[in-house]
Formats: structure tokens, C-alpha cells, sequence
């Protein structure tokens, strides 16, 4: 090696040590500066007792996992019911006042009509279902729903539980409107007046409910509400129809109604899993599907 | 063009939300400012023919405007606080619609509709659904239905709600423009509104009339009433309990307060032009405080 | 005003609401169709046979023909015209009796009482009438034409009048647009006047779409729409139109149609005013509905529900809107009205009714609106 790349090298070699020298200064100064802000473990006893302390907190995880999916789900049922029996005060009277009516008239003139008690029961028994619609989509149709997809309570849980109880209530109503005119009128089965109205009632239960997804819930309820009527008017003057609409062979009736409740489970799903409303203009927002199922 | 209004009250049940408010106006700009409750929507409503005084006489040119009825109307624009639309109309037929019942003819419509539309920006969402407007949007095309008829009478409940700054100053020169021989009448809480376009401010409490004068006789009341004070955060509260606070606003040397007071609250405090929002919170700061 | 007409027949049909409902009652129209869809057969060849007078021959046949217990099995249309021929000396011996019992409560009634003037007016319409002829005539598809009015109608009408028409105010302030509405130079008068011509407007369109439908559905499954000129009154053999079994007047079945026609269009004129007087006094639509559609449906449904028998009731059964949009009840008997000792027939009498209290509504909405201050 030629002394001047010798000396270069030196010269190189000396750079180099001062740059390490140089580093190694800063390495502990750093070390010092970062030594202020250095967090210290705490003792293995104290992590043992901390873990202790949360165990009591974590859920039990059993053994096998469709029994913990189980609990979860009956769990989550029941927690909706208690938000339907919560929420009830909060049903309009036109709700109430509604049923109320309904029910009257209803055993009124299934009390003093001579003939064909049944027609009452087939035409009155969706009402209840189809104004309770209302209260379900209440927060979507008053601008609510964005405030309550916030809460903790959820806008879907909140609808579907609404929607559980106008349906129980329903069912409540109508049976027992089919009691009073079975223990008054001597004339009729109970059972076979609960199998009347049942049909009608689910069938047009699940086909409002799924136009009420779709369009605002004040026009899809007059949709079905003025439906009804034209087929009440068209039946009550064609007694013949009637007849023959209820001694409808028992399978297909039984695959009608099944059809129907199939649709509404689906619809109600359709309600809890996703559900759009109209955030700022034509943007429209889409809630997170629902991890409630 | 002269406006009257002679002691309106409005009573509702037990509620009196207008009391014997008497003002008169002229052409030119006018803000109406009050907190909430104090009555201005129902004092617009009024002056809107939309609502009955319990006592008293709305008086345009010295005609009643009860007994004008279709004639007073026929000048009269005015924008609700709180308004609808048709959804499945477009914002065009709409206009045209608003046009009809404002007696426009249908030629005249259209072209006065275009006119409107491109004022208040609306020109190429015209023929688009309002249902797909923004709230801006929506606010924007009150706004223009409100000018149709080329109103001498313009009543405005909170017009710029809603509204961008950008759509707001829009907003402002077109009133400005407007006011020479028309008599607006704005309710607004964005006091930067009315700040550099009204002419006369009218302050309403608990339904009467406090005060109606200029705006620069107005604040020329807090003439070293407003006070700029940089302080330390510990010394706020106290300050909080002791003065009425404009503005709160933390820089990096401390925090920097807007305080009203007849008196210099700090030895360090400066004197500062007073603005429309200490005269505000000089007026109305009372029932917060309450 | 042409403007404003037109905007407001604008927001009432382009409702998706009237779109869905109408689909759905052409779709329920279709089931009733096809439910009695073997009624829907031309018989008018076998009856061109019988176009002249029945003689005491053809009516010992037919007599004959049902001891013979294989009769059930004949088609359809022979069977009808064993049934009308055999019911042909009693409606001649019917039409005796009326006579007969006319000139009984003449004589038992004092002359220039109401009581005598009503008999004398009914024994003037039969006579008008005249005997009825020992003819048979086919004019089943009027019959289901006028059936159709009659018990399809009402529904029909009544759906769409209340689906169309209840938002037409409440809905201005659900909207609110009320203020927006009421501070305009016509919003307190031209646009009332606008509303309630869209209103029927909107009537009248629906009403010739029903009737056109019904006329081509009727023509297209009869294939001819025969019997026009025939009269009224041989109608009273369909189990459709029995109703007419005790009808009063002259009239051949054209001439009824199109006075069934008239007096349908404005029952549902009426009716639309009635809506439309609700619905300036509601806040929202479903109740407006829900009450239109009990004035509507109520004594509908108590006419149909027959042991419900109070005056009150029958009143609210005679002047119900559905008797006017249906017609039948109207004609199917002679009725009078004493208005200051004179018989008024009683379609007239009741139209009257119906067109005051209509023009009576119409003023009150007016009224109502104009003075309305928006909240």
C-alpha cells in the first residue's frame, strides 16, 4: 500500500474512530434523556393478583362452543324482550286507542251479528299489526334513527323489538277476541276461528312489513290499511268468495301460512341486519350490519 | 314604503310569546335578534300573515294588512324557519309551482325561476329531485322561492342555517343589493349576518321590543365595555364568576379572554372595539346566567 | 289557475302510494274475475230462440222438463231459460197484485194526503212500466257490467279516492308547507279552488278508467255486450241483479247504465269532497284515511251486516256515500221523501242531499283554510 493511501487510510481510520467516539457519546446521552421516560415492570406478584382480580370478569369459555353460540343467542333474546317491555310506555295512544277500538267493535259485532262471526275476526285481525308498524319505524320516520343508531340500545334492536311486541300483541288481541265470541256464541269453535283469522293476519303482518322496509312506513301503513278495506268491502258483498277462501284445502293453507311467517322472520332479519337512512342529501348511509346475530 | 307594527301581542293559552311590540320600518335591512324563546318566529309569522295578532295592527302604507289580505301577500316573500318541499318534485317545478301561487304568469315564471335559481346557485341541480338535495341546498332554494315575486316585503326566519361561509357572504350581497327600495326583515342567530348589510338592529326579550336603533349607536353603548385580557388558566374561574365572557381562547403566553364590563377588570386589560356578539351577550347574557 | 290545477293534480298522481294501490286492486280485480270465471259465458245464442212471446206451450215444456230429475245436469244457459220462462206467469200475476193493492190504498187513503199522492205517483211509474212482457231477453253482460259498479265499484273508488286524496291537505302540514302555502297571494283562495278541482278531476279520471275496464273486461269475456235496449226490469232473474226485483221505473238497461253511470260519478265526486274536507281539518294522512274510511266503510259495513237495526243506523245506510258510489239501492224500490207534503222520489231527494251537503262541505274547507294560521 502506497504511504498516501496509507495516510488516507490512516486519515480514513481516524475519521472513522471519531465518528464512532462521536456516536457513542450520543448512545449515552440518548441512553440518559430516554432513561427518564423508562417504565418499569411491576413484580410478578402484583401482575398474579391483577389477573385474579379480572378473572371473575371473563366469560366462561365451556368446553364445547355451539353451547356458549346458544347462550348467547337466548341471552340476547331475553334482552330483547326486556327492551320491548321497557320500550311499551313509550307506544303512542294512537296505538293504543287503536287496539282499543278495534277490539271493541270487533266483539260488538261479532256479539251481534247473527251470521258468519268469522268475517269479523278475518277483518279486524290485522289492524293492530299494521298501525303498530308505525311505532316500529317511528325513529326512521321523525329523523331519530341516526341518534339512535348511536345509543347503546341500537336503532335495530330497538325496531325489533318493537317489532316482537306489536306482533305478541297482535296475537294477544285476536286471541282473545276469538275467546269472548267462543264463550258468548255457542256456535262457533275456538280453534277453528283462530285457524280463520290467522292466515289473513300473517299473510298481510309479513307483506306490510315488507313494504314498510322499502317506502316510509305513513304510506306503506295506508297502502295496506286501504287494501284491506277494498278487500273487506269485496268480501262482505261476496259471501260466496269467503266461504270459499276459508274451507281452502288444509295443506295449502298450512304452506300459505308458513310462506307468509317465512317472510316475516326473513323481513324482521332483514330489519336487525341492515337498515339505510338518509344522513346528508342523496348520500345514503348504510348501518353497519347488526353482530347482535 | 313603510311597515307599521302597532303593539302586536300574540297570546297562546297562558303563553304571551309577543307583547305589545311596536316598531316601524322602512326600506333597508333589518335584523331582528333575540335568544330562543324570545318570540321572533312568532313576531315573522305575524308580519307574515301566516299567524293572527291577539291585539294590535300590522299596517303597510297605512292599510291593515288583514284587510289587504291577497294585495299584501302579492309583495310579501318570506322564508319559514322551518319549511318542506315536495320530494319527488324537482327544484325547477317546484319554483314554478311556488311561482303559480305567487299569480306569476307562466312565461314569466319560468323566466323569473332561472333568474332565482341562478342567484342563489342552484342553476344546474335545478333539474335534479329535492330529494337529493343537501340541507344547504334545500335552504338555498327557500331562499329563492322566497324572491319570485320580487317581493317589497321580505321576511326571513334564520335564512343562512345550513349554510357554508362561502354561500353566506353570497347571501349577504344579495341583500344588500336588494334593499335599496324593499324593506327586509331578517331573525338570525349568525350575527355576522346582519353585522355589515342591516341598517336599524331590532333586540327582542321575552316577546317585547328592547331596543330598535343603528348598529353603531347600538354599540356604541359598550364603548370601553369590551375588554382583551391574557391570563393565566388558573385565574379563569375566577374571572368566569366575576365578568361576563365573550371568548375564551388559549394561545401559547396564556389565555387570551373577551370580557364585558363596565369597568377594566385587570390592570392589564385593553380596551377593544365592541362587535355585534358582545352586544349579544350584553342583552341577553342574563338569562344564561339565570 | 290553470298553473296551480295542474301542480296540484301533479302532486296527487304522482304519488308512488296511488301507483301500488292501483296495481294492487287491478290485481285483486283479476281474482274476483277469475273466481267466477265459468259464469263469464255467452248465452246469447240459445236465447235468440226465445226473442219473441212466450206462449202457454213453452211454459207446460219446461214444467214438464223439470219433473224429469236429470235437470240439474242441462248446461248453464238452458237452465236460465228454464228459469225464465217458468218465471213468467209470476211476474205477470205480480204485476196484477201491485196494481190491485195500489187501488185498495187509493181508496183507503185520503184524497190530496201525502199518502195518496205517493200511491198515485207509484201507480203512474208502474203504468209507465207496463205489463211485463212474456219475452225473454239475454242481457247478462249489462247485468255483470252493472254488478260490477255496484259491488267492485265502491271498493275501487273508495281505495283510490282515499289513497289519492287524504295527503292533499294534511300533508301541506306534515310537510310544512303551510306557511309557505298560506303567506302566497293565492294560497288563501285560488289554490282551495285549485285542490278541489284536482280533486275531482282526479275522480272523474279514475272513474272512466274503472268503467272502461270493466266494460272491455265484460265485452272481452262475454265476447258481445248484447241486450242494451232490452228493459231493466228483466234483470231481476240474475241472482246479481235481483236487487231489481222490486224496481219502480221504466228504464231500458242502457238508459239505467248511464244514469247508474251519472249518479256513480257523483257519489264519488262526494265523496272526494268529504275526503278532502277531513283531511283540511287533519294533521296526517293515516288519520285522515282511517276516518274517511269509516264514513265510507261503516254503513257499508252495517247494510251488509243486516241485524243491526237501528234508526240512526238506517239513516246512516239510506245517505251513506257507499249507497251513492253503488247506485242499486236507489232504484231497487220505490221510495219517496215527503218535503212539505209532496212525494219527492227518492233518488232525487237523496241527490239533492248529497249535493248540499257536498257544496256545504266545499264552503266549510274553505272557509277553514282561509282562515287557517299555520303553527
Amino acid at each position: 500500500m502506497s504511504k498516501s493511501r496509507e495516510n488516507k487510510g490512516k486519515a480514513v481510520w481516524a475519521d472513522d474512530m471519531n465518528d464512532v467516539k462521536e456516536s457513542e457519546y450520543f448512545d449515552s446521552e440518548l441512553e440518559a434523556i430516554l432513561q427518564h421516560y423508562r417504565v418499569e415492570l411491576p413484580e410478578e406478584q402484583r401482575i398474579n393478583t391483577t389477573i385474579d382480580v379480572l378473572r371473575q370478569y371473563v366469560p366462561d369459555i365451556s368446553e364445547n362452543p355451539r353451547e356458549v353460540t346458544m347462550m348467547r343467542y337466548w341471552r340476547r333474546w331475553i334482552n330483547l324482550w326486556k327492551i320491548s317491555a321497557a320500550d311499551i310506555g313509550m307506544f303512542s295512544k294512537l296505538y293504543w286507542m287503536s287496539c282499543l277500538v278495534l277490539f271493541g267493535v270487533g266483539v260488538w259485532i261479532g256479539v251481534t251479528v247473527q251470521q258468519m262471526p268469522a268475517i269479523v275476526v278475518i277483518l279486524f285481525s290485522p289492524l293492530p299489526f299494521v298501525i303498530g308498524l308505525l311505532e316500529v319505524f317511528k325513529g326512521r320516520e321523525q329523523g331519530v334513527l341516526e341518534m339512535e343508531l348511536a345509543c347503546k340500545v341500537s336503532a335495530q334492536e330497538l325496531m325489533l323489538s318493537r317489532l316482537l311486541f306489536i306482533v305478541m300483541n297482535s296475537l294477544i288481541l285476536n286471541t282473545c277476541l276469538s275467546g269472548l265470541l267462543y264463550l258468548v256464541r255457542g256456535d262457533i269453535s275456538f280453534w277453528g276461528l283462530t285457524w280463520t283469522w290467522f292466515t289473513p293476519f300473517i299473510i298481510v303482518a309479513s307483506s306490510s312489513l315488507w313494504l314498510a322496509i322499502r317506502i316510509r312506513c305513513t304510506v306503506s301503513s295506508m297502502v295496506t290499511i286501504s287494501m284491506w278495506m277494498a278487500v273487506g268491502m269485496i268480501l262482505l258483498t261476496r259471501p260466496d268468495m269467503l266461504t270459499r277462501m276459508m274451507h281452502l284445502h288444509i295443506l295449502i293453507t298450512i304452506l300459505i301460512n308458513a310462506g307468509a311467517v317465512y317472510l316475516l322472520i326473513r323481513q324482521g332479519w332483514k330489519l336487525l341486519r341492515n337498515h339505510t337512512f338518509i344522513a346528508e342529501g342523496s348520500l345514503s348511509y348504510g348501518a353497519n350490519d347488526s353482530e347482535y346475530f | 314604503m313603510e311597515l307599521t307594527i302597532q303593539n302586536i301581542s300574540k297570546q297562546f293559552k297562558e303563553l304571551v310569546a309577543v307583547n305589545q311590540f311596536t316598531a316601524e320600518l322602512s326600506c333597508g335591512v333589518y335584523g331582528l335578534l333575540g335568544p330562543n324563546g324570545a318570540g321572533k318566529t312568532t313576531l315573522l309569522r305575524m308580519l307574515a300573515d301566516i299567524l293572527r295578532p291577539t291585539s294590535g295592527m300590522i299596517q303597510l302604507n297605512g292599510q291593515d294588512i288583514r284587510s289587504m289580505g291577497e294585495r299584501y301577500r302579492d309583495v310579501l316573500g318570506y322564508l319559514p324557519q322551518q319549511f318542506g318541499y315536495y320530494r319527488q318534485f324537482t327544484g325547477r317545478r317546484f319554483l314554478m309551482y311556488i311561482a303559480a301561487l305567487k299569480g306569476l304568469e307562466k312565461r314569466a315564471a319560468a323566466t323569473k325561476v332561472e333568474e332565482v335559481l341562478q342567484l342563489v346557485g342552484l342553476g344546474y341541480e335545478a333539474d335534479s329531485k329535492i330529494k337529493s338535495y343537501s340541507g344547504g341546498m334545500g335552504q338555498r332554494l327557500g331562499i329563492a322561492q322566497a324572491l319570485l315575486n320580487d317581493p317589497k316585503v321580505l321576511i326571513l326566519d334564520e335564512p343562512t342555517a345550513g349554510l357554508d361561509p362561502t354561500e353566506r357572504i353570497r347571501f349577504r350581497n344579495i341583500l344588500s343589493e336588494m334593499s335599496a327600495n324593499r324593506i327586509i326583515l331578517l331573525s338570525t342567530h349568525i350575527v355576522s349576518d346582519i353585522e355589515y348589510v342591516a341598517k336599524d338592529v331590532l333586540l327582542m326579550k321575552q316577546g317585547c321590543l328592547l331596543k330598535q336603533d343603528r348598529l353603531v349607536s347600538l354599540l356604541k353603548e359598550l364603548k370601553e365595555s369590551v375588554w382583551k385580557v391574557t391570563v393565566d388558566e388558573s385565574q379563569l374561574p375566577i374571572l368566569k364568576q366575576r365578568y361576563k365572557i365573550v371568548n375564551i381562547l388559549r394561545r401559547d403566553s396564556g389565555v387570551e379572554v373577551r370580557i364585558l364590563s363596565p369597568d377594566k377588570p385587570l390592570l392589564t386589560a385593553q380596551p377593544v372595539t365592541a362587535g355585534l356578539e358582545d352586544l349579544y351577550l350584553h342583552y341577553f347574557n342574563e338569562e344564561i346566567m339565570q | 289557475m290553470r298553473q296551480l290545477l295542474r301542480y296540484e293534480l301533479l302532486k296527487i298522481v304522482s304519488r308512488k302510494s296511488v301507483f301500488i294501490v292501483g296495481l294492487l286492486i287491478a290485481a285483486i280485480y283479476t281474482v274476483v274475475i277469475a273466481f267466477h270465471a265459468g259464469y263469464y259465458q255467452d248465452g246469447s245464442k240459445e236465447y235468440r230462440s226465445y226473442a219473441r212471446e212466450i206462449t202457454a206451450e213453452d211454459i207446460q215444456r219446461v214444467d214438464e222438463r223439470y219433473k224429469r230429475s236429470n235437470w240439474h245436469q242441462l248446461p248453464i244457459q238452458e237452465k236460465s231459460i228454464m228459469e225464465d220462462i217458468s218465471g213468467i206467469p209470476n211476474m205477470l200475476h205480480k204485476y196484477e197484485e201491485q196494481l190491485l193493492d195500489i187501488e185498495i190504498r187509493l181508496m183507503l187513503s185520503q184524497p190530496d194526503s201525502y199518502e195518496y199522492k205517493k200511491t198515485k205517483l207509484q201507480e203512474k211509474l208502474l203504468l209507465e212500466q207496463g205489463p211485463p212482457t212474456a219475452q225473454l231477453y239475454y242481457n247478462k253482460p249489462w247485468a255483470e257490467l252493472l254488478y260490477m259498479v255496484d259491488q267492485f265499484g265502491v271498493a275501487f273508488m273508495g281505495v283510490m279516492l282515499l289513497i289519492g286524496l287524504s295527503p292533499i291537505y294534511s300533508e301541506e302540514y306534515t310537510r310544512r308547507m303551510d306557511g309557505l302555502l298560506l303567506s302566497s297571494r293565492h294560497g288563501r283562495s285560488k289554490l282551495i279552488h285549485a285542490k278541489c278541482l284536482a280533486a275531482i278531476l282526479y275522480t272523474l279520471l279514475f272513474v272512466l278508467l274503472f268503467q272502461l275496464i270493466n266494460m272491455g273486461v265484460t265485452a272481452l269475456l262475454f265476447g258481445n255486450l248484447d241486450g242494451a235496449t232490452t228493459p231493466l226490469d228483466s234483470m231481476r232473474r240474475y241472482g246479481d241483479t235481483r236487487p231489481f226485483s222490486e224496481y219502480p221505473y221504466s228504464f231500458t238497461v242502457i238508459e239505467y247504465y248511464f244514469i247508474q253511470l251519472g249518479v256513480h260519478t257523483i257519489g264519488c265526486i262526494a265523496f272526494a269532497l268529504a275526503v278532502t274536507f277531513i283531511s283540511s281539518l287533519s294533521r296526517s294522512s293515516l288519520v285522515t284515511m282511517l276516518m274517511a274510511g269509516g264514513v265510507l266503510g261503516i254503513p257499508y259495513l252495517l247494510l251488509d251486516v243486516r241485524n243491526i237495526r237501528y234508526p240512526i243506523i238506517e239513516w246512516m245506510v239510506t245517505f251513506g256515500y257507499s249507497q251513492f258510489i253503488r247506485v242499486t239501492h236507489l232504484f231497487n224500490s220505490f221510495r219517496t221523501v215527503n218535503f212539505f207534503g209532496e212525494p219527492i222520489l227518492y233518488p232525487i231527494a237523496a241527490l239533492a242531499i248529497l249535493l248540499t251537503v257536498s257544496a256545504v262541505l266545499v264552503w266549510v274547507t274553505t272557509l277553514l283554510f282561509r282562515r287557517r294560521q299555520a303553527c
